[in-house]
């Protein structure tokens, strides 16, 4: 029996390295400029040279690669069922068919393409999250859309769910399979019979489960009331985000190498 | 017949930045109708030994037997280990589910098949046992007291009549006289023949009630033996954690200032000794 004792998809590794130390913004902007690389990739050849850029970021990230590929793993049905999907609905000379599926030549480029794609994009933003602290996560997105306060987008409120919710997935998940493992030890069946009987058995595991997440929910609104929290206005940080030459540097070396990538994509090949 | 478990080890997460070994290489023998406490400090492992008795984690290393049946991933026992084995998680009150006291505490035997004039019977014996009489067995488990909630959650674990009862820490969150009502009620499931698994990182409470004790330490034991045996091996090395009750403190002291008294965490008995010496 499989229970959720494995690491969740992107969870922060805490160590020192030169990726972990670096600026949230300059690490969210440089994933974001990285991400858009990786969707103007064209030719087949250039996702190699990703590849090796992401393991080389890996490597200065002091992680092991068999945690950033496995990082992918929850998300491998969702690759292949997009490739699928491309493979099987893009037009074009059909090199021959499945009953009426057609398949082409551009389909299945497009769907290997496209299932690669996604594939380096989740790479890449587990990267982030797996470099980069919940907290950290969530300060370095509220600064990044502070300029957008005054049209009245709430950068902190969100920021501030943000972390909430990051910080008690885990919590929950530990939550999830104390009730599975005590349901269990009573005698609970929890993955025999079909689709509407594994939904009945669940039961007893999830009105327990909401108990405490309401539960969790009110005594975190009280604790954070009585510190008196008033959202973010005149909010102080004690570690605030300092931007420093490193930052500069990391994130103009991945803009140049996006467009430098693409600029080559374009023109030589 | 008894639990077996050799050279046990868990690691969490083997092979990532957040591995945790949590047992390294537990021996133990136990016996039913008999009353073991697993006695450490927090995060020494205790829980996660008590899952492998219920075969809801499997030994990576080393090997645990229910009565014959080995715990293992691809044994064909399993259900009928968890049924041999009872398993009353810390706070089993955040366990329940369930409409009413009634239906909370028939979930088990249900689930394990007992035929439904069976189950009454078996949900009428386990509410006696902890002492809630037929008034309850309509009411929502989830109005009543912390105390009658946790009285409820662990009458849902005995009405499946297991062999063996492992508590993980009952008695957390319970006042004093909740406390002594639970270890009373164990002593009569001990009596009825069942064998106790008290969990606890109280040591006193171990020494009180226990007929054979386990100190646990990172994982590893560290010594085993009668509650007599252990206080005199833990009034000699100190260990991290584990706070003696303050009558052995005192009958040491006096035994060292030269009097004769038994080294013991009964203030009872001690007050009996030291009267006597007092009078003679
Ligand atoms: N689900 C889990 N995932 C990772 N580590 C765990 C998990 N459960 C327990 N541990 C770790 O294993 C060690 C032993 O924990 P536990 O068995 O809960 O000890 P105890 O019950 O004695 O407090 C601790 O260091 C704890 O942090
Ligand atoms: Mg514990």
């Amino acid at each position: 029996m499989k229970f959720l004792n494995h690491l969740t998809f992107g969870q922060y590794v805490p160590t020192e390295s030169l990726i972990h130390a670096m600026d949230p913004r300059a690490k969210i902007l440089g994933t974001v400029s990285l991400l858009t690389g990786v969707f103007l990739v064209e030719h087949p050849s250039a996702f190699l040279i990703w590849f090796f850029l992401l393991m080389i970021i890996t490597f200065l990230s002091k992680l092991s690669y068999r945690l950033i590929l496995g990082s992918a793993r929850p998300v491998l049905i969702l690759v292949i069922f997009t490739a699928l999907i491309h493979i099987f609905f893009t037009g074009g000379t059909p090199l021959f068919a499945i009953g009426f599926l057609k398949i082409s030549r551009e389909g299945i480029t497009m769907g290997v393409y496209m299932g690669i794609r996604l594939l380096l994009l989740v790479l890449f933003a587990s990267l982030l999250t797996l470099t980069t602290s919940p907290i950290e996560l969530a300060d370095g997105l509220e600064a990044l859309f502070a300029p957008l306060k005054p049209l009245g987008f709430p950068a902190h409120e969100l920021a501030m769910m943000m972390t909430i919710a990051l910080r008690f997935i885990p919590t929950l998940l530990d939550e999830t399979d104390r009730i599975m493992k005590a349901q269990l030890a009573r005698g609970a069946d929890l993955d025999r019979g079909g689709l509407i009987k594994r939904l009945r058995s669940f039961i007893p595991v999830l009105i327990p489960l909401f108990v405490i997440v309401f539960q969790r929910a009110d005594d975190l609104a009280i604790a954070m009331e009585s510190r008196c929290y008033k959202g973010g206005k005149g909010r102080t940080r004690m570690d605030p985000l300092e931007w420093s030459i490193s930052d500069s540097v990391a994130f103009t070396t991945c803009l140049a190498l996006v467009l430098f990538l693409s600029w080559i994509d374009r023109s030589i090949w | 017949m008894s639990i077996l478990v050799k050279d046990l080890v868990y690691i969490y997460h083997q092979g990532t930045p957040l591995e945790t070994i949590a047992l390294d290489g537990i021996e133990l023998e136990i016996q039913t109708s008999r009353w073991l406490s697993i006695v450490g400090h927090t995060g020494s492992g205790k829980s996660t030994f008590a899952q492998h008795l219920n075969a809801l984690i499997f030994p990576q290393k080393g090997e645990v037997e229910v009565e014959g049946m080995k715990v293992d991933p691809e044994s064909k026992d399993l259900r009928k280990i968890r049924q041999k084995v009872g398993l009353v998680f810390q706070y089993p009150e955040q366990q329940l589910f369930a409409e009413t006291v009634y239906e909370e505490v028939a979930f088990a035997p249900r689930n394990w098949g007992i035929k439904e004039d069976e189950i009454h019977e078996r949900v009428e014996e386990a509410l006696r046992a902890v002492g809630l009489n037929p008034s309850y067995y309509k009411r929502n488990p989830f109005h009543l007291s912390g105390g009658e909630k946790r009285r409820v959650a662990i009458a849902s674990v005995i009405s499946a009549r297991p062999s063996y009862l492992v508590l993980d820490e009952p008695t957390a969150g319970l006042d004093a006289s909740g406390r002594k009502d639970l270890l009373g009620l164990l002593a009569d499931l001990r009596e009825r023949g069942m064998g106790i698994i008290l969990i606890t990182h109280d040591l006193e409470l171990a020494l009180s009630c226990s007929e054979q004790i386990i100190i646990i330490e990172k994982g590893h034991k560290l010594c085993c033996g009668t509650p007599d045996e252990i206080l005199v091996r833990l009034l000699r090395d100190h260990v991290h954690g584990l706070l003696l009750p303050e009558t052995a403190l005192l009958a040491s002291k006096l035994v060292s200032e030269g009097w004769d008294v038994p080294l013991t965490s009964d203030e009872l008995l001690l007050a009996r000794f030291i009267t006597e010496k007092v009078k003679s």
